[in-house]
């Protein structure tokens, strides 16, 4: 089904079962691993709706997790006080597409917070704002009670605190050999250096997975909805903290360090959240330098396999691919470091280019 | 890196460039493809440049390793036996000709591809081995010599990466 207005018109009529007018359709353009689409329509002479329709790209998602799985996260997390988008409906039927997707209610507000990334002092204090904001949320969802949820049918689940980070780390080689075409050496290797070095957990919760500026949505200052569960798991809080993008800035004043992780993992703490340290977390950014690798690996397994990906696949099982190997090298002292400016050119589009 | 291949990734920028004549894609999505498809061509030069020369260094490295790991295992109980005989066979299998004048690399790519998969089986075994076996000397030294090899299939594969991308711009 092509998400256009021609398409979309009669099909929304049908499953809302009214006749409807399609105003906009606009792809996101941020984000590779799904198809995000803003629908605006009106229902005879209501006022403007808003939906927002999920799907794969056609030749697969980067990411492991299938599609199935975020929709039913998003639904049993409606059921929660952690800020989702609602879930409306799921669609498979052949009769309107060749291709699932699900639809959920648009979220008024922005990935991006203004301001935020301005290096000016007096915006120091509207960033650590937004981080506390953002481990209120946090809290909140390690707080979940993913059992009660069902979380654990879908997710992948650690089985104690004890073996949590090792069952991470072995359910990470596993999704890359559920996919490999490439035989990577250094996978194995890596994984066994990080199982030999595995913190115990403070807590067995359920992690997010993918968190920070670009990942949630804001309205003002105020988290309204969080969105990116494709890496959601049920394990170690401090996994959470290992993909902040931006999350846990360093403020300094007066030469005083007034905000870090260190600040931002104890005001954690005292809003709920877990015990956890810096060290399980520098734990677990190299776990997902041992997840960049694999998810990186199946991106360039989908453009051996298919004409149709996208050539965002292409840069990630390469460039990218690349890079969580050198990370992964450096760390258990394989390779020199990498120069401190290239994960900041790694994450420089056309669209935040200076 | 073996994938994606030089000819997938030519036939994705093609696809991208198609795609980018589309009047209603908005005008940050073909600045971004577009963005991609630079690096990308770059990188596609330095395959078709160094991409044979690299694989043939890649296989004679896995060439010279291998006969240790199989001599290791062979001894070492278990599946170890079979492994090593599988490690043999792969080795006894000639090597493509490395002059044959083709510009298709597929036949010099699958034998890497074979015998990296020899060395990734023999890993997976070699970590399972019991405590005592791990503690010696020898299997110490196999296991550098195995990070030894993933040290310099990392550099090998940086010569294909970094004048492509680093340093050249936006990726997206």
């Amino acid at each position: 089904m092509q998400f256009a207005k021609a398409t979309l018109a009669p099909y929304l009529s049908h499953k809302l079962k009214t006749p409807c007018e399609i105003l906009e359709v606009e792809k996101f353009g941020r984000g590779s691993s799904r198809e995000t689409w803003f629908i605006t329509y009106r229902r005879g002479e209501q006022p403007r709706e808003h939906l927002v329709f999920r799907r794969d790209p056609l030749a697969g998602s980067v990411d492991y997790s299938p599609l199935e799985q975020e929709y039913f996260l998003y639904e049993r997390l409606g059921r929660s006080d952690v800020p989702v988008a609602s879930a409306l409906w799921w669609e498979a039927d052949p009769a309107w597409t060749d291709r699932p997707f699900y639809v959920r209610r648009h979220i008024a507000g922005s990935w991006d917070v203004p301001h935020f990334k301005d290096p000016a002092p007096e915006y120091d204090e509207l960033r650590i704002r937004i981080s506390k904001e953002h481990m209120r949320a946090l809290a909140r969802v390690h707080a979940v009670n993913w059992k009660a949820l069902e979380l654990d049918s879908v997710l992948c689940t650690a089985p104690d605190t004890s073996s949590c980070a090792a069952h991470y780390v072995d359910s990470v080689v596993a999704l890359y050999e559920s996919q490999r075409i490439e035989p990577i050496p250094l996978m194995l290797e890596a994984a066994e250096w990080l199982k030999a070095r595995a913190p115990v957990a403070s807590r067995i919760c359920l992690c997010k997975g993918t968190n920070g500026l670009g990942e949630e949505i804001f309205a003002d200052e105020t988290l309204v909805a969080m969105s990116d569960w494709e890496e959601a798991h049920i394990g170690d809080p401090a996994a959470d903290f290992a993909f902040m993008q931006e999350f846990a800035p360093t403020v300094i004043r007066d030469g005083e360090t007034v905000w870090s992780l260190a600040h931002a993992l104890d005001y954690y703490r005292s809003v709920g959240g877990a015990p956890v340290t810096e060290a399980a977390v520098q734990f677990y950014q190299i776990v997902r330098a041992l997840r960049m690798l694999a998810f990186s690996h199946r991106a360039g397994a989908a453009v051996h396999r298919s004409a149709q990906a996208p050539i965002r696949q292409a840069w990630t099982g390469t460039e990218v691919c690349h890079f969580a190997k050198h990370i992964l090298a450096f760390t258990m002292g394989l390779a020199l470091p990498p120069a401190a400016s290239y994960f900041a050119e790694l994450n420089t589009s056309v669209e935040n280019a200076s | 890196m073996i994938y994606p291949t030089a000819n997938d990734v030519l036939r994705c920028i093609d696809q991208t460039l198609a795609e980018s004549a589309d009047a209603d894609l908005p005008a940050m999505a073909r600045k971004s493809a577009l963005a991609s498809c630079r690096h990308l061509v770059r990188h596609v030069e330095l395959r078709l440049r160094l991409e044979r020369g690299l694989l043939q260094e890649d296989a004679e490295r896995l060439a010279a390793l291998l006969p240790g790991v199989a001599d290791y295992l062979a001894d070492s109980g278990s599946e170890g036996p079979a492994q090593a005989t599988a490690i043999r066979q792969q080795l006894s299998r000639p090597a493509p000709a490395s002059d044959d004048g083709s510009d298709d690399l597929e036949p010099l790519r699958a034998h890497v591809l074979a015998l990296r998969e020899a060395l990734y089986q023999a890993l997976a075994l070699l970590q399972k081995l019991d405590a005592s076996r791990r503690e010696s000397a020898t299997y110490q030294a196999l296991r550098e010599g195995i990070r030894g090899y993933i040290r310099e299939e990392l550099q090998q594969e940086d010569l294909l990466i970094h004048d492509a991308f680093v340093g050249q711009g936006p990726r997206r």
